[in-house]
């Protein structure tokens, strides 16, 4: 961890509470950054006190990232400009108000729900990061298709536009997977690999932003796989049955990130 | 009473959109397994080796024909509407004969895929532009005549969106409670969707 003060990154930060919220926050704070502006939505975690006493049980705070992190607490700690919504809808005109009147050029996108074009219309380029490889794995529970089909999982840095899952890449990573999952990690699929394997992939693009990079995406092929939708739950239980017959004690336990190069498109 | 109970839609739509939530672990398992378990007693069906059916589409299309021969008689999509039981039986017919769908079949069925997924119901016709006319859409032979399709294109692709969906239409089958004019269809959708399922998880 970075014991510095933290320096501040010129994006805006559009988030609601949520664990995704949470990983980015801790890949911020390791990497001694945080958002210079901050918009906050309105959320829940009604499941996150279940998820408290997984982490008791399992160490995700050790081995994934600190669920004691309370974003806004800390946002606010390092000097970001926070920007209170009182609604929970990323495209209500209020909040589109608050996304315009924030100076930064790029926007880290930890909202909810499809961002209709007047938002994507403020001007911002809207990174967002999905937690599969663009362009085959598009959909809220990609990463369940991608463990039943490669045994594998992986996650995407891109610009968003009006399209799903849709816009220039920034960064890819596949991510090899040696875990048994308990019966009793109910959550840990959704609300820990899923925020973490995106946090990694973030980690690159803020990096990257740090050191002046600038945000060039890159286009890439087509596709023509049939969209992921909401993946069923009998098939969400196999997923995690396979990955846990794939489990080699002989191996370290965990995940092994692997950067995805670009393809022609 | 009744131990199937016929529910409305909208009865039906919040159980669908409860069932696609569920966790994923061995409980869910479990759930699944019982209401199969009471959808087989409802439309029993034959038991379908899969191995056969890999590489094979003509055999199974065959049982289907063999179990539902009045499935041949339906072809008679229209030029101007878009018939879903006619067409599916006239893509499952070809298959038997060992065609496999062409690129506009394939592109009709994902689009039917589409509409499942986000309407939750098929209805019995759409125009050309597939926009649905009419509000038909209790007719379980098109629900069951899609999960098949789509298992089958799942045994030929391993596409798991496919089989995603064909379990959904399943569920539909299995909490509607509706009538369903050709049971065998149900019946060997089922009885597929156990063979694949079994082969996934063969515990």
């Amino acid at each position: 961890m970075n014991s510095t003060q933290p320096e501040p990154l010129d994006i805006v930060f559009l988030a609601r509470p949520s664990c995704r919220t949470v990983a980015y926050c801790s890949v911020m704070r390791n990497l001694g950054l945080y958002p210079r502006q901050v918009v906050w939505l309105q959320g829940d975690m009604p499941f996150f006190s279940k998820l408290q006493d997984e982490d008791q049980r399992h160490g995700y705070s050790q081995h994934y990232f600190d669920l004691s992190l309370e974003p806004l607490a800390w946002l606010r700690s390092c000097g970001a400009q926070v920007f209170m919504a009182v609604t929970h809808d990323v495209n209500a005109p209020e909040v589109i108000a608050l996304i315009q009147n924030c100076t930064a050029p790029a926007l880290l996108f930890s909202a909810a729900g499809i961002v209709a074009p007047d938002t994507l219309a403020t001007g911002k380029c809207f990174i967002h990061v999905h937690p599969g490889l663009l362009p085959d794995y598009r959909g809220s529970t990609c990463f369940y298709y991608a463990l039943l089909e490669e045994g594998c999982v992986g996650a995407s840095a891109f610009i968003m536009n009006a399209g799903i899952d849709d816009g220039l890449l920034l960064e890819r990573s596949r991510f090899d997977i040696n875990l048994r999952i308990q019966e009793d990690q109910y959550l840990f699929m959704d609300h820990i690999l899923d925020p973490y394997i995106r946090a990694q992939v973030l980690k690159r693009v803020l990096t990257r932003l740090h050191a002046g990079a600038g945000i060039q995406g890159y286009a890439n092929r087509a596709s023509n796989r049939p969209a992921c939708y909401v993946m069923h739950p009998l098939l969400r239980a196999l997923a995690v049955k396979r990955l846990n017959s794939c489990f080699d004690p002989d191996r370290p336990d965990g995940l092994i990130e692997h950067a995805v190069p670009e393809e022609s498109p | 009473m009744n131990p199937y109970p016929v529910r409305t839609w909208d009865e039906l739509r919040p159980l669908l959109d409860c069932s696609y939530r569920g966790g994923n672990g061995d409980e869910t398992l479990a759930r699944f397994r019982a209401q199969r378990s009471e959808a087989a007693k409802r439309f029993p069906g034959p038991a379908i080796p899969l191995p056969s059916l890999r590489g094979q589409s003509t055999d199974w299309a065959s049982s289907l024909f063999n179990c539902c021969p009045e499935l041949g008689t339906l072809m008679t999509g229209s030029a101007s509407y878009f018939e879903t039981v006619a067409f599916l039986s006239e893509l499952l017919k070809e298959s038997a004969a060992g065609s496999p769908p062409d690129d506009r079949q394939r592109r009709r069925v994902l689009t039917l895929q589409k509409r499942f997924e986000v309407n939750r119901r098929l209805f019995d016709c759409y125009d050309q532009d597939m926009r649905r006319v009419g509000d038909n859409f209790m007719d379980l032979d098109a629900y069951a005549l899609l999960a098949l399709s789509l298992q089958i294109m799942y045994l030929g692709s391993n596409c798991f969106s496919t089989l995603n969906t064909a379990i959904k239409l399943l569920d539909f089958i299995a909490l509607s409670g509706w009538h369903a004019n050709r049971p065998q269809l149900p019946a060997l959708a089922f009885a597929l969707e156990k063979a694949i399922l079994d082969e996934l998880d063969p515990t």
